[in-house]
């Protein structure tokens, strides 16, 4: 059973078998029995190339991000329709009761539309995934799994640097983490009509403000506490110690939910 | 209602990834509702699951239904208080915790099967060590209690909610929604989780 959050989109449940770029389109009956196969369409992922904003954290630091990478697996589309499951206060109204599944559970719902593969991409580039198939319909939100770099970053499933400036100062930093094995990023939001007639490309991005609430990736990040002595770049990864692990660990949870990632039809 | 031998005899050193063990005084389940078939019980007081039932759990009470098979069960807790003491070695730490998280069941993976003249069971069982789970999501979580235990701020053997909600989650997983930054919000969300029913079986769970 389904349940329809209309204010939301951050909106995904996924099935326990979900459909592959393999799956059988959805047969609908129409007029006098006749079956239609939804249609299925092809549109191309690509990453958003321009420059990454600046954002201002809560503690006035403007923090400008120079790059974001990014190594995942298995991009899947959902429509409109299923609930993302949560376990925070709701952050839209909602017409129907928030769901928690049990933890294990797959939160699954209706899989759609897929692009499979492993994919290491950068913020900003010009680089293109490939190409998704998705059925046609009203989609809502998007989930991927996290993976891990098998280059320079070994084992790392993302990285990111910039700057961040306060009362004339200026703090270099650089953040690495990795998620659990395994561990799925769900309910991006993903909002826009699929038709056999409209062409789009699908544009992955990351936003270092989170458009929704708001909320900066740095919010607590209290740069020139944690910054080196020597005025060297701030490093942020599992093995800071003390305030800066603290630190650390507060902006890996933040990476690694949905918040400041949205994929945008253009 | 029945806790299993995690609430009435304990979760042992070798269950938790940190080695602590934990032990329950009390864990008492306040049941808001139950309904089943569409026939609905009789309301009763919380119920402590920790208290010993050689195996057969707490009656709650007894619905009369036609023969038939039912799966429809759905049940609300609207309060959970639990009291107990985790130790690892020489070190101790006591609980006093009251959750009233109004969490609805439903759409669970039992059905209770009804038989002329023969009275059937259907079990509401509670999974404690749920409550130390190290992630909101992952399928195969850890066990853990030192999260916990490390938010005995001052140091007085007892961890308390102003404790708890004054301590961040560190590196436990909060999943793709985030919005759970302290070991309050964390640990009343895995309180959300503890209903199944007839032993392993899942049910949703709603606000």
């Amino acid at each position: 059973m389904l349940r329809h959050d209309l204010t939301s989109p951050r909106l995904i449940v996924r099935l326990r078998e979900p459909l592959r770029p393999a799956f059988l389109g959805v047969v609908v009956a129409a007029g006098c029995g006749d079956a239609i196969e939804t249609p299925r369409v092809d549109l191309p992922v690509r990453v958003d190339p321009t420059p990454l904003l600046p954002s201002m954290s809560d503690l006035g630091y403007v923090v400008e991000t120079d790059l974001v990478h990014l190594d995942f697996e298995d991009l899947e589309f959902s429509m409109a329709g299923d609930f993302h499951v949560r376990f925070t206060p709701p952050r839209f109204p909602s017409l129907i009761s928030t769901a928690w599944a049990h933890p294990g559970h797959l939160q699954d719902g209706e899989i759609t539309g897929a692009l499979s593969g492993h994919f290491a991409l950068d913020w900003p580039s010009d680089a293109r995934l490939g190409m998704a198939t998705l059925l046609a319909g009203q989609y809502a939100s998007a989930n991927l799994t996290f993976a891990y770099d098998s280059g320079p970053q070994l084992g790392a499933t993302g990285w990111l640097h910039g700057r961040a400036t306060r009362d004339g100062a200026t703090y270099p930093f650089e953040i690495v983490y990795s998620a659990p094995q395994g561990r799925d990023l769900v309910g991006i939001p993903c909002e826009g009509d699929v038709t056999p007639e409209r062409e789009a490309d699908l544009v992955m991005q990351f936003l270092p403000t989170d458009p929704y609430e708001q909320d900066s990736l740095y919010d607590g990040l209290d740069f020139a506490a944690l910054a080196p002595d020597d005025g060297g770049t701030l490093r942020l990864d599992d093995r800071a110690e003390g305030l800066a692990l603290e630190a650390f660990y507060r902006v890996q949870r933040t990476l690694l939910s949905h918040d400041h990632y949205r994929i945008a039809f253009e | 209602m029945y806790g299993e031998s995690f609430v009435e005899e304990g979760i042992a050193s070798s269950e938790l990834a940190d080695g602590w063990a934990v032990s329950f005084a009390r864990f008492a389940v306040g049941l808001g509702s139950f309904e089943l078939g569409g026939v609905p019980l009789s309301a009763s007081p919380p119920v402590d699951v920790s208290l010993p039932s050689d195996g057969r759990g707490h009656l709650l009470g007894t619905l009369e239904l036609p023969v038939g098979d039912y799966d429809d069960a759905r049940f609300v807790f609207e309060t959970i208080a639990i009291e107990g003491t985790a130790t690892r070695g020489a070190e101790r730490k006591t609980f006093s915790w009251s959750f009233a998280p109004r969490t609805t069941y439903l759409e669970c993976e039992a059905s209770a099967h009804v038989k002329a003249d023969e009275t059937s069971s259907f079990e509401i069982t509670i999974h404690a060590d749920h409550l130390f789970y190290d992630s909101l999501v992952s399928g195969s979580p850890a066990l853990r209690f030192q999260h916990f235990a490390a938010a005995d701020l001052d140091a007085d053997g007892e961890v308390t909610r102003d404790e708890l909600a004054a301590t961040d989650i560190g590196p436990l997983d909060a999943g793709s929604a985030g919005g759970v930054n302290d070991l309050w919000t964390w640990l009343s969300q895995l309180a959300r989780m503890v209903g199944h029913v007839n032993g392993e079986g899942h049910c949703s769970s709603f606000e």
